[in-house]
């Protein structure tokens, strides 16, 4: 006998604590009526309730000191002796050793330039779920830009990615993005020939949990929970790494403008491409 | 943690270890069982739960106050889980490591019976119901932070826990449990 899907619904909502007296009223009488679904909203209560009863999982014993010595050592070497990482920018020291109001410095390295981008309004769009499957790659060109949808799960199988070229009468950009272990690494080049405003807004805003990038003079980067910005001319080339990266991330949208206007917006949010 | 989370993270932040180890504390046992619950290993779930506290630590300087630092940390478990799954490609325990869990006397041998059943359930069931069901009901979340730390539409983390709930009972009746 099939319960309908509204005391389903009730039955749930009271496991949650989440309904009012009127609609707990609903469901006793309900239940009352009816021994089938009675029965089942009791398996289901005692289905939840074994982890109230069993409690968590003692973890392992020496785990802590575990944690604590791995981020006394690890925590500072393993980005730059992980080969998976090779080419991505080093995290360097976590902490610095001899400040403690010290805010960690983001590091310039000479011959690699930032870049975020800018330019590069790739068109690169994640969008998906963690278990669907786009092995697509769409393309878009609406005559200022030439971009490439990018689909998560090719990032996610871990292969690295055809570069992704954007030309326009601003200039021209490439990006390259590769899934290393979790983080996602995007290497950029550009060449903009006007002033040029980035903004990649990821989709969810916590799609990463740490960003690391280099700077150079002439552009300039800032960022805030879900978003990265980057402002500037000229030629860069460099890499900006983002740590944590979400496996459930749908999509980065970017917006490029020149000389304070967009000439990308709404292309790179349209997955569809041309 | 007595003292205010935020001065606790703040001082992390500056490089006090003595106030990381106070993050460490309070939420080691946590992110190990979601890690265990997801994962299903419990070497596994303790590698993890390493790798979660050596990211925290790594990109602490990153953390905005204006988050939760139990939705970051837990988001990042969810990563690392989920990444761990997705490399390993593995095939389900079917069962877990009683003994390892096991502290000695009949009731908390039962309790870890109790605890096996619900890890064979959980493995049986998709990522996608496990996890609702483990921010649930191990870290009683709401569902407006499930919904946030899995950016769901909330009306899809009940759906989502409802027929979630559903498998679970069907999956413990198999096990004459439920």
């Amino acid at each position: 006998m099939k319960i309908p899907d509204r005391y389903l619904e009730l039955m749930n909502g009271r496991i949650d604590g989440a309904l009012s007296a009127g609609e707990q009223d609903e469901l006793d009488r309900y239940l009352a009526g009816n021994a089938h679904a009675d029965r089942y909203y009791r398996e289901l209560c005692r289905a939840v309730e074994i982890f109230t009863r069993i409690g968590p999982v003692a973890a392992p014993p020496g785990l802590r000191d575990r944690i604590l010595a791995a981020v006394g050592t690890a925590g500072r070497e393993t980005p730059a002796g992980d080969p998976a990482r090779e080419g991505a920018p080093s995290l360097g020291p976590s902490l610095p050793p001899d400040a403690e109001s010290a805010p960690r410095r983001r590091r310039w390295r000479p011959g690699h330039v930032l870049a975020l981008a800018a330019g590069l309004a790739l068109g690169f769009v994640l969008h998906a779920w963690l278990s669907s499957r786009f092995a697509d790659v769409q393309r878009v060109d609406d005559g200022l830009l030439r971009g490439t949808y990018v689909s998560p799960d090719l990032l996610h199988d871990g292969r690295d990615l055809a570069v992704h070229s954007l030309t326009g009468s601003w200039g021209s950009g490439e990006m390259r993005p590769r899934l290393l272990d979790g983080d996602l690494l995007v290497e950029l080049q550009l060449n903009a020939e006007r002033g040029i405003r980035l903004v990649l807004d990821f989709d969810p805003p916590t799609a990463w949990t740490g960003l690391h990038f280099e700077e150079r003079d002439g552009y300039r980067i800032s960022s805030e929970p879900g978003r990265v910005v980057v402002e500037g001319d000229g030629q860069c080339r460099g890499e900006i790494l983002f740590t944590g990266f979400h496996p459930g991330a749908r999509a980065i949208r970017l917006r490029l403008s020149a000389d304070g206007r967009d000439v990308v917006d709404e292309a790179i949010a349209h997955e569809g491409g041309a | 943690m007595a003292e205010p989370e935020l001065s606790v993270i703040n001082r992390a932040k500056r490089g006090d270890s003595k106030a990381f180890s106070m993050i460490v504390d309070t939420y080691e046992t946590t992110v190990f069982n979601v890690a265990y619950r997801i994962v299903g290993d419990r070497d596994d779930a303790a590698d993890i739960a390493q790798s979660v506290f050596v990211k925290v630590y790594d990109n602490l300087h990153a953390f905005d106050p204006a988050y939760k630092l139990f939705s970051w940390l837990y988001r990042i478990t969810l990563n690392e889980a989920l990444n761990f799954n997705r490399k390993q490609q593995r095939t389900v325990p079917l069962k877990a490591d009683l003994a390892a869990a096991s502290s000695g006397p009949e009731e908390d041998y039962r309790q870890v019976e109790m605890s096996e059943h619900l890890q064979r359930a959980l493995l049986k069931m998709s990522l996608d119901h496990r996890i609702v069901i483990v921010l649930k009901h191990l870290l009683q979340l709401s569902y407006r932070e499930i919904s946030d730390l899995l950016d769901l539409p909330e009306k899809t983390v009940k759906s989502r826990l409802y027929s979630a709930r559903q498998v679970l009972r069907k999956q413990l009746m198999k096990q004459g449990y439920a």
